[in-house]
Formats: C-alpha cells, structure tokens, sequence
C-alpha cells in the first residue's frame, strides 16, 4: 500500500472514531439530559400553598411558621374571591326579578277578564279551533309577562342572579298553571260550561307564558352550567372551599388544589380561562366545544372574578420554591398523584436483592465448574449451549416461564410475589453472570494455578484461596451489573411480581405479596394512569431514579474493581 | 513425612525393580559423587504426551545437597522431566508416565502416594515469576497455611527466615503487608524461591528461574542457587549454558527427549564425550 493511501486510512478511521464517539455523547445527552432534569422536578419544584397542605393533612408533617404564614394569607386572598361568588349565587340577587314576575303574573291573571267575552265565544267553536283561539288569547294576555320574564332572564345574566333567578323559574311552572285555573274559573263561573272546556281554557290560557318560560329556563340553564364549568375549574384550582365540601368529596385528587404551580397555571389556561361545554347541535347529538370564558361571561359579574382569579392568582397559591426529598420515603397517595415512591424503590431494591442472592453463587459456583473442572466433553458443551441460549432468550419469556413453572407448577406462592419475581430474575441474569464469572476466572493466569498446586495446594484449595480472590473483582464486575439489569428488569415482574398500587413489604410478606416496582410503575404510570400528564413529573422522578440506581450500580462495579485492583497489584 | 514413608510401601509396584536400581547407582558411582544416596533418582524413565513420547528412557540421579543442571534445546524434554518430580505433570491432560522417578527411595507416582506431601518435600521456582496477587507476607505464608493452623509467632518467624534465606528479608521487611505484585522482576523471583523454601522443602525444581529475569537480578538469583546448595537439592532447567557452568555440580544435556550425556559439570563444559553435546554447548545447534 502506498504511504499516502496508507495515511488517508489512518485518518479516515480516526475520524470515523471521533464521529462515533461525539454521536455516543449526543446521544446520551439527549437521553439523560431530559431525565435529570425533569427529573430533578419531581423533587425540587415551584410549590403552591397546597403542596404544604397535602403534606401537613396527610403525611405527618408539621406545619412550618411560613406554612402557617402561608395558609392564612391564602386564605384571606381566596376570601375575597369567594365573596364574588357568593354575591353572584345568593338568592338576595334574584329577588328583585321574582318580586317582577310575581307582580306581573297576578296583573297578567287580573287583566284576563278583559278577554272575557272572546273567550267564552271560544267555547262555542269545535274543539280544535278552541285550541287554537285560547292560545291567541293567551299570547295577548301574557306577552308582558313574558317580555319581563326575557328582561329578567338577560339582565340576571349579566348583573348576577342567575342562580336565584333559576331557582326561582323551577316553581314557576306550577304558579302559572295555578294562574290558569284562576282564569278559567273566574271566566267560566256561571256559563255552564263543562268540565272540559274549564280545563281546556285553563290549560290554554297560559300556554303562551309556560312557553315563554321555557325558553327563559333553558337560557338560564345554559349560563349556570357554564358558570357552574368555571366553577369546578376553580376547585380544581385552589381545591374545595371549606371542610364541609371537603369531606363530601371522595378522591384525593378531589380535596386538594393544584400542589404544582406549573400543573395550576395549565388548569387555569386551559379549565377557567377556557370552558368546555356540552352543547346540542342541529340533530339533538351532543358534543363538546371549548369557548374562552371571558367572551362567554363579557360584561358579567364571572367577569370579574376571571380577573380577580388572575390578579390574585399568586396570592392565592403563595407558588414558592419546595425541596421535597419525601419523594423518595413517602408513599404515593391518589394513584401518584401526591405522595412519593417508597413503595417502588423498596420494591425494586427487594426483587433486586433476591435475584443476587439466588444469581451470584449459583452462577459462580457454576462458572467454576465450567472453568476449572469441565473438560469440554458432550454433556459440557451441551451445557455450555444451553447457557448461551439461556443469555439470549427474551426477558419476556422468562416472565412467562416464571409464570407457568415457579408459580402455577411449583407453586413458590399463592399468585405473584417477590420470591417468583426475585426467581425469576435470577434465572434471567444467571447466564451473564456464569459467562462474566467464567471470563473472570479463564483470565486468572495459569501460573497462579501451578504455584499453588507446587506448594502443595489441592485444586480445591487453590480455587478457593488463589483463583477466585484473584478473579473476584471482575466477578464482581460482571455481578453488579447483571444486578442493574435486574433491577431495571420490567417484563419478567410483569407476570411474577409487580403491582401497580401497594405500601412497602417488610421481610415477611415477600414470599407471598406481589411489590410496586420502579420499572413496571413507570411503564404503568406513563400508559395506564387516568390522568397521567398530570403526574409527569413521577413518571420523570421515577425514571430517574431507575436510572440513578442502574448507573450508580455500574459506578459501583468499576470503582469496586479499581480499587481491588489496586489493592492487588500495589498497596 | 516419617509417616508417609511408612504409610506407602517404599517401592509400591516397582518392588522388583528398585534393588537393582539402587545397586545401579552405586555401581555407576564414581569417586567424585557424594557419599550419600541420591536425592531423587530415574530409571528407564519415560513421558508420554498421548501417544507422542516427550522423555525417552532417562536414567539419572540428583546428588542430595548439589546443584543439578539440565540443558538442551527447546523442546527436549528437560522442563516435562523436571516437572514431572513433583508431579506437576498431573494438570496436564493426557500425560502419561512409564519407569521410575523415586525421591529418597520412593515411587513419585504411586498411587497411593500423597501429592501434597511430595510437593511439600519438592518445591519448585518457575520460568515467570508468578507471586500470587496476595501480600508479601501471604505469599511466604500460603504454604505453610495449607498444612494447618499454625501460630502467629511461629509463622512471622518462617516468614523472616525464608526471606533471609532468598536475600529478599532486608528489600521487603517493610512492606510485608503489600502487594507482591508491586515487587520487580527479580525480587518476585527471590520471593518465589522463598515461598519455595518456606515449607522446608529437601528438593528444590527450577525452571529457568533467569530467563525472564534482567542480568543483575540473574547474578543475584544465581548467587542465591550458589548458598542454598547444600542444605537442598537443587534441579535447574536452563538455557543458558555460562549459567548451567556457573551454578551447577553436575549437568545433563537433554536431546529429543534422550539423555544424551550426564557427568560433573567441569567434565561435561570441557570435555563432553558426545558429539551432539559438543555442538550443543559450543553454540553449533540449539
């Protein structure tokens, strides 16, 4: 080969390495990056006062003096938004319109004697015409009440009252049809008519305002639902308001406001500030459309209280920087949504701990036999094989196999528990383990072997007291992190061990309790929680911290074996 | 080792053959050798590595208490026969042994022989040092560990004298507690040598215990080869015949696997009486 071509090959390798190897760092940026620093907010993050509530109610803390501080000037912020709603509900606000339509019914109902001869005329025509005349009359007679009952409609909407006002209407109806039977006894008295002419006219004398009020009823319907949206958005925000409503309720979720500033600023946008509302098209089909509440209630007094919300908003949260190291000692409350993940990392650390001490003797003991004692026969290189393959069947049917042997033949436990799931993993990592272990002990020079056996040393002997301290820091190696992948194992605990709800087992419960754990709650939390982008950042906390015991068990194996290491060759 | 002696029969299967062979050794004996019986002693000795045979019908004895140097080219057979005293022979797989190889009198390869006590009686220094990745101390210990338990005082005390006794004691006594690894090429040779000599063996094997060794740490090696004869028996392997002049008694020269020539060292390097050794050890071949 030429010298020049030669050189172009060495640097065209060089680059292909730096170009891989700035790719490598790219890429775990890109993959770590994210994780810690998401992560990390599950742990350090921007807290509403809600947050110290959660924790002081239901995990056993003890408010602070700026807890304390907190609640009260939250409080008083949340009062005077409260006093708005409270003006805007309270029946005193409708009682100037119910005192209008009182009025205007019993004027309605006096003036029908005017129509008194047109309508005993009625009488006198076939009964589908008679229908037809009444309600003619009865337009006449009510468009002044229902002119007052649109005007009251509009103006509680827009001055408050609604609420009143709706309530007011529901009895509305019955006084109405009252009204008509006053009118027709007063008109009939004495003309002999029938009882069903009576009821006809009664019936239909109002007909015009029961119509009328319809209408009314319905539009005032529309508004109070709407309001009645803006409202739960705003307990969703700041959470129930007193203790009363607070007990009625039955989920967590439900008792507390938002404990995250940034999840309270979403709701705000996207539940207050933007409605959605089930509406009735052309057909009569329901759907659902967003409308932005402030062109819903323009010139309201809901108004208002959208700005009030949004010039109080921190006031009424108190959004101040929160260390929360409980995420990793508290248990989850709600399906995660409060609390911290205990459970998991016990869980993880226990399914873990069994895989080691099934895997690393039973995989060393092996690797030695492989080793120093196989001579390469059949049945060892029939073994050998089976290893191999074992190292790559995947992790999902020793799940299954975990499934069907140890726990629906062997009967470890009575369903899935840590012992099966521990079991399990063992088998899952012991082929690594025997070939990391085998590589371990074939790399022990063969000179060790023979000064040994030449001081007079069994092979026994020198196994146990040469080959393997010699070999033990790359066995150890090769163990620490079959052990990370155990850890962070998900398939095989899916069908043994895991659970996605459950408190901390203790020594005791694991040969028989299925565990949380981190790698099947991530999985669980990202794809089966109801509200899962609320939780997001458990679903980051939690991979991080998966990802810290995985790294920081590969951290451990190579500090281990520097330090062996070291330890063998000098001091 | 009283007791071993007792426990196996002298000559085991051999019975026939031994008289003679002791008859044949004092026959062959000239007025130069030593008075005393040999310290190990062969006889139509042979190695077989499946079917390829390694060592052809070796007869030979080492002098108790003299340095013995065997030479020749690689591949000779010497280092399969010095290995094959302590029966270092038994890790390899297939090797096969015919003859007799006895050490003071009795068969190496008997069966009901104790392997352990034979090594303990035969220690052996190899090619490479290879000090076991332990700490000084628990180098010269490891022996001595392996026969039982054995006081603190009494071990240090084994410890120093070994190490007296390999000129390592005044380079290491500090640091006994570190790695032997950290020690240089020719100290981990001496530290060898004294790991050897701390269970008291009678027969010391060295295979080329130089070779991988700088010259300064050949000439202390060697001077070490030189104090020790007398109290042991010492078998050395080399390939480098000033060496095998220098530090050796008597010298056997190994060719495919035959003992061509075997006589006091000043004989052998002046007046060989074969042509090969001629060739041999003046350079022609080898």
């Amino acid at each position: 080969m030429k010298d020049s071509s030669r050189k172009l090959l060495d640097k065209s390798f060089t680059a292909l390495a730096t170009f891989t190897l700035v790719m490598l760092g790219v890429c775990v940026a890109a993959f770590l990056l994210p994780i810690i620093i998401r992560g990390a907010g599950a742990v350090v993050f921007k807290a509403t006062v809600e947050h110290e509530k959660v924790l002081c109610e239901n995990f056993g803390r003890d408010a602070s003096e700026a807890d304390e501080a907190r609640f009260a000037s939250t409080n008083a912020a949340r009062e005077k938004f409260y006093a708005l709603t409270d003006a805007y509900e309270s029946a005193a606000a409708a009682e100037k319109f119910a005192s209008d339509i009182d009025a205007l019914r019993s004027a309605s109902t006096a003036g029908a004697a005017k129509y008194k001869e047109r309508i005993c005329g009625a009488l006198k025509l076939k009964s589908s015409e008679r229908a037809a005349k009444i309600r003619e009359i009865s337009q006449k007679l009510w468009s002044g009440y229902a002119d007052t009952l649109a005007r009251c409609v509009k103006e509680s909407e827009t001055s408050g009252g609604s609420y009143g006002l709706e309530k007011f209407l529901d009895a509305e109806a019955d006084k109405l049809s009252a009204a008509g039977k006053e009118i027709s006894k007063t008109l009939t008295e004495g003309s002999g008519a029938g009882y069903s002419a009576r009821s006809a006219v009664a019936r239909n004398s109002v007909h015009y305002a029961l119509g009328k009020l319809e209408e009314a009823k319905s539009d005032l319907a529309e508004t109070n639902a709407a309001y009645n949206v803006f409202k739960s958005g705003v307990r969703e925000l700041l959470g129930p308001r007193d203790a009363l409503e607070k007990n009625s309720l039955n989920l967590m979720r439900q008792k507390y406001g938002q404990t995250r500033y940034e999840n309270a600023k979403k709701i705000f946008s996207e539940d207050i500030e933007t409605l959605t509302l089930t509406q009735k098209d052309a057909s009569g089909a329901e759907k659902s459309v967003r409308v932005s509440a402030r062109e819903k209630f323009s010139g309201t007094p809901v108004e208002k209280m959208l700005d009030t919300l949004r010039a109080d908003f921190d006031a009424m949260l108190a959004p101040h920087t929160a260390f929360y190291w409980g995420f990793f000692t508290d248990n989850p409350a709600d399906a995660n949504i409060f609390g911290g993940i205990f459970p998991m990392i016990v869980g993880t650390f226990w399914l873990t701990l069994g895989a080691m001490l099934v895997a690393a003797p039973l995989g060393m003991a092996s690797a030695v036999y492989f080793s120093e004692y196989a001579r390469g026969g059949g049945i060892t290189g029939f073994l050998r094989m089976c290893v191999g393959t074992l190292a790559g069947v995947p992790s999902v049917v020793f799940g299954l196999f975990g499934l069907a042997f140890l726990i629906n033949t062997l009967k470890v436990s009575d369903g899935k528990s840590v012992l099966a799931g521990s079991l399990t993993l063992a088998l899952l990592i012991l082929p690594t383990i025997i070939r990391s272990c085998e590589e371990a002990l074939k790399a022990v020079p063969n000179s060790y072997r023979e000064a040994a056996g030449a001081l007079g040393a069994t092979k026994a002997g020198a196994i146990l007291t040469v080959v393997l301290p010699a070999a033990l820091p790359s066995m150890l190696t090769g163990i620490i992190i079959s052990m990370g992948r155990a850890a962070g194992e998900t398939a095989p605990i899916i069908f043994t061990a895991a659970t996605s709800t459950g408190l901390a087992l203790g020594l005791g419960e694991l040969f028989s309790q299925p565990t949380t754990a981190l790698p099947w709650n991530i999985y669980n939390i990202c794809s089966e929680h109801e509200m899962a982008e609320r939780v997001g950042h458990v679903q980051y906390g939690m991979a991080l911290t998966l990802t810290a015991i995985v790294l920081g068990l590969n951290l451990a194996a190579i500090i281990l074996r520097m330090k062996l290491q070291r330890k063998l060759k000098n001091r | 080792m009283e007791n071993s002696k007792e426990k196996i029969s002298p000559l085991g299967r051999d019975a026939d053959r031994a008289p003679s062979v002791c008859a044949d050794v004092k026959a062959r004996r000239t007025d130069d050798t030593p008075p005393s019986e040999p310290a190990v002693s062969a006889r139509g000795f042979c190695v077989n590595y499946g079917s390829f045979r390694a060592v052809k019908n070796v007869d030979m004895d080492f002098a108790r208490g003299r340095v013995t140097a065997i030479i020749g080219p690689s591949g000779c057979g010497k280092s399969t026969f010095l290995r094959c005293i302590n029966r270092m022979n038994d890790f390899v797989d297939g090797c096969t042994t015919s003859g007799l190889l006895a050490l003071d009198g009795v068969n190496i390869f008997h069966k009901r022989l104790d392997v352990v006590e034979l090594r303990r009686r035969v220690g052996m220094v190899f090619q490479r040092p290879n000090p076991f990745p332990k700490s000084i101390y628990d180098n010269i210990a490891y022996g001595v560990r392996l026969r039982g338990r054995i006081a603190r005082s009494a071990l240090d005390e084994i410890v120093e004298s070994s190490l007296r006794r390999a000129a390592l004691w005044d380079e290491v006594k500090d640091r006994l507690s570190s790695s032997a690894l950290g020690l240089s090429g020719g100290q981990q040779q001496r530290l060898c040598i004294a790991r050897a000599l701390a269970v008291k063996p009678e027969v010391l094997l060295m295979d080329e215990p130089c070779s991988a060794l700088d010259p300064k740490s050949t000439a202390r090696v060697e001077e070490l080869i030189g104090a020790l004869s007398g109290d042991y028996t010492i078998a050395i392997v080399t390939h480098n015949m000033q060496q095998a002049s220098r530090v050796s008694d008597f010298t056997a020269f190994f060719y495919e696997g035959n003992l061509v020539e075997f006589g006091r060292t000043s004989d052998i390097f002046t007046n060989p009486k074969c042509e090969a050794t001629n060739d041999y050890i003046t350079g022609r071949f080898g």
